[in-house]
């Protein structure tokens, strides 16, 4: 790409001015051309979706507020009625102002929410004893078509995350909380984050869904997250437990699995976003993860040496130094990676 | 929502440049400083590292208490003098540069922990000495200390060091209006960095505006977060009526200004259901000041063409609304009230803009 193509942000122009490339009053100019006030057609396009996402948003939270206080002089079918009735309402809403128009698919997106809260408002009124869980896997289920038909990206995001406390609220209760339970959830969490990761890198442009990088960043980050944390516990439990802790606190043959995954997604992900689709933010979250194994291992090695030892003061200089050196480590090698796909953009026809 | 920046032909052509005017310094342009994600992750390792020194030294007892606040003021004064004589962090710098800017981050960072400490120690823990030292030496950080990130913490740390001040006056009235104010001040100063940007990073004042402007915001944001906050135990609440009055008349402000540079009439009828919405959604959300500061933040994200200002309202929307919704200060009953009205007079208050507008055509894209 050539550098008249790239955006005018205020750090490239004052690097320009700082090269000599624009003089101070064609640097004023420039930047005065670069941050000027977004049009007035811009302006009412803004302020029209922000008055809709916000009078959206207000409006049904206070619904699933109302239900929430569960009104003793309302009764089981009145409740009920009622939210059928916002059910329907805003799928006509939905359906007159059109799913393929910013205010169709925020009412799709609250007849998702809303198809919750009738589940909820029926478990509420009678009652049969159904985990928590299925409250939100089968909400998750049944806002599939209003995906479909939207083609929403946050509402994509929110049968995500239906779907993550769905799994999150089944472990609670069917999985226990011994180690190897957790390291299992973990897998799961990473399992379910990365599955949503590849299917909207591979097949939401060709679906019709569109968010720009942020959808995919915050989904891979949902994906490294649990498996980071999983493979720090691991090494930290098990792999450098010496002979202090119980035996149920060992993430077992799942924490090598969830360790060893961690391992391959990082690698892949150093790997593709450096060359494949190069992406900066990705390869930091990469990063991330590691500095979070490499720290916790380090953690539960100075553990053990306060543990064995009457030197109470030298592992905490130990870790600080440690941790200077991973700082700066980190940034110099994220700093080598951005100069580099820089230059490679440069280089590119 | 927000528009991209224009393309650098297309604003050194907007400027009346030549549209390769900037093609000399091509290298110089795309080798910028680090992004923003980069910066938390270094200084999320830095304060670890200088928690880790802290524990040291609390552990051995190698320095007196006494001591401490000695200790911090030389750690400040050795990262500055650090930071000072590498290269800026919006420039390319090499790796032993990169590493010093980092031991001068983790010094700095201790220098706050260690002069919270020692003040302490000195003042008996007095709320108002420790505070009034944290600002001053927030103050000198953000004023000599060259770097994106320290001035960002800076800024909005010396904001909850006017808090911490605060925590000392026995009149929890006066605690609960100063509280406010001071969040208003900062928020009031946070739009005039981003308002005023294209003329502060010509100026003089280039490397302080963009970090203070994220730093007062994401202060203003956390500190309404009202409970959050007070929950650490060294604030208390805000009043809340008056900062969501100051947010709802800076909004106002804002849009009529707007309004005035795109050459349209500062008050109309389309801007009079403007000013009603934003009374409106004031009234109905007053005890939690949160949500127009947020929406505050939306609006300056998209005047400045700011993704990362943009994202941090859209996450302070979330959060504000949450916090709402949690709140114990209504019965969810008065809540749902509150969030129905407030919802349905702006989607009504939309509809009614809209014709006012006479452009309804701006509803129809995706």
């Amino acid at each position: 790409m050539s550098s008249p193509t790239r955006p005018a942000t205020p750090a490239r122009l004052r690097r320009l001015h700082a090269a000599g490339a624009l003089d101070a009053d064609g640097y004023r100019r420039a930047l005065a051309a670069a941050l000027a006030l977004p049009p007035a057609a811009a302006w009412r396009r803004f302020l029209d979706r922000l008055m809709l996402a916000i009078g959206a948003t207000l409006t049904v939270t206070g619904i699933v507020a109302f239900f929430a206080y569960n009104w003793a002089s309302l009764g089981r079918l009145g409740r009920v009625g009622l939210v059928e009735l916002a059910l329907v309402t805003v799928g006509a809403v939905a359906l007159w102002a059109g799913v393929d128009r910013l205010g169709g698919q925020l009412a799709g997106m609250a007849a998702v929410a809303l198809t919750g809260v009738l589940l909820g408002a029926i478990g509420q009124a009678y009652q049969q004893g159904a985990d928590p869980w299925t409250l939100f896997a089968v909400t998750a289920a049944l806002g599939l078509p209003w995906l479909m038909a939207t083609r929403f990206a946050p509402l994509w995001l929110l049968e995500l995350i239906l779907a993550n406390l769905a799994l999150g609220l089944w472990w609670i209760i069917d999985l226990g909380d011994d180690g190897g339970a957790v390291a299992r959830f973990l897998l799961a969490l990473g399992a379910l984050n990365g599955g949503a990761w590849l299917s909207w890198t591979q097949g939401a442009a060709s679906a019709g869904l569109s968010a720009g990088r942020w959808l995919p960043r915050v989904v891979a980050l949902a994906t490294l997250a649990p498996l980071a944390i999983g493979a720090a516990a691991y090494v930290a439990i098990d792999v450098l437990r010496y002979d202090a802790g119980p035996d149920d606190l060992r993430f077992g043959p799942s924490g090598l699995a969830v360790f060893v995954v961690w391992v391959a997604v990082t690698a892949a992900i150093l790997v593709l976003f450096r060359r494949r689709w190069p992406d900066l933010f990705m390869l930091a979250a990469a990063m991330l993860g590691i500095c979070t194994v490499l720290t916790a291992a380090m953690f539960r090695w100075l553990i053990e040496w306060v543990q064995r030892s009457s030197d109470v003061g030298a592992p905490w200089l130990v870790m600080a130094a440690f941790l200077l050196a991973e700082g700066g480590l980190t940034a110099i090698w994220l700093r080598r990676q951005q100069l580099a796909m820089a230059a490679a953009e440069d280089d590119a026809p | 929502m927000i528009l991209p920046p224009p393309t650098l032909g297309d604003a050194l052509a907007a400027a009346g440049l030549p549209r390769e005017a900037g093609a000399g310094g091509a290298g110089a342009a795309n080798a910028g400083g680090s992004p923003w994600y980069v910066r938390l992750l270094v200084g999320g390792l830095a304060w670890a590292a200088a928690l880790s020194v802290t524990g040291f030294l609390a552990a051995t007892g190698m320095i007196d208490e006494d001591a401490f606040a000695y200790w911090g003021l030389a750690a400040a004064a050795a990262s500055i003098v650090l930071a000072r004589r590498g290269p800026s962090d919006a420039d390319a710098r090499g790796a032993v540069a990169d590493f010093v800017a980092q031991l001068a981050l983790v010094l700095s960072l201790l220098a706050r922990v260690l002069v919270v400490i020692g003040v302490g120690t000195w003042a008996d823990g007095n709320q108002a000495v420790v505070g009034g030292a944290m600002v001053v030496l927030e103050i000198v950080l953000f004023i000599a200390y060259p770097d994106f990130l320290q001035r960002f913490f800076a800024s909005g740390l010396a904001c909850c060091w006017l808090l911490v001040v605060l925590g000392e006056v026995d009149d929890v009235l006066f605690v609960a209006y100063a509280r406010d104010i001071v969040t208003l001040l900062a928020a009031f100063g946070g739009a005039w960095l981003w308002i005023d940007r294209p003329r502060l990073l010509a100026g003089r004042l280039a490397d302080y505006a963009s970090p203070a402007g994220y730093g007062l915001a994401v202060f203003v944001v956390g500190a309404l977060l009202q409970e959050t906050i007070a929950a650490f135990g060294r604030f208390l609440p805000g009043a809340r009526w008056p900062a969501t009055a100051g947010l709802a008349i800076g909004v106002v402000l804002l849009l009529v200004w707007v309004r005035g540079r795109l050459g349209r009439p500062r008050v109309d009828a389309g801007a009079g259901v403007l000013i009603v919405l934003v009374a409106a959604l004031a009234y109905a959300t007053r005890i939690e000041p949160g949500i127009l500061a947020a929406v505050g933040v939306l609006l300056l994200g998209f005047l400045a063409r700011d993704g990362l200002l943009y994202g941090l309202g859209v996450a302070a929307l979330g959060a504000t609304v949450w916090h709402f919704f949690y709140g114990m200060h209504e019965t969810m009953l008065v809540k749902s009230g509150i969030l129905v009205a407030g919802g349905l007079v702006l989607l009504g208050g939309r509809w009614v803009w809209l014709r006012l507008a006479g452009d309804a055509a701006v509803s129809d894209d995706r």
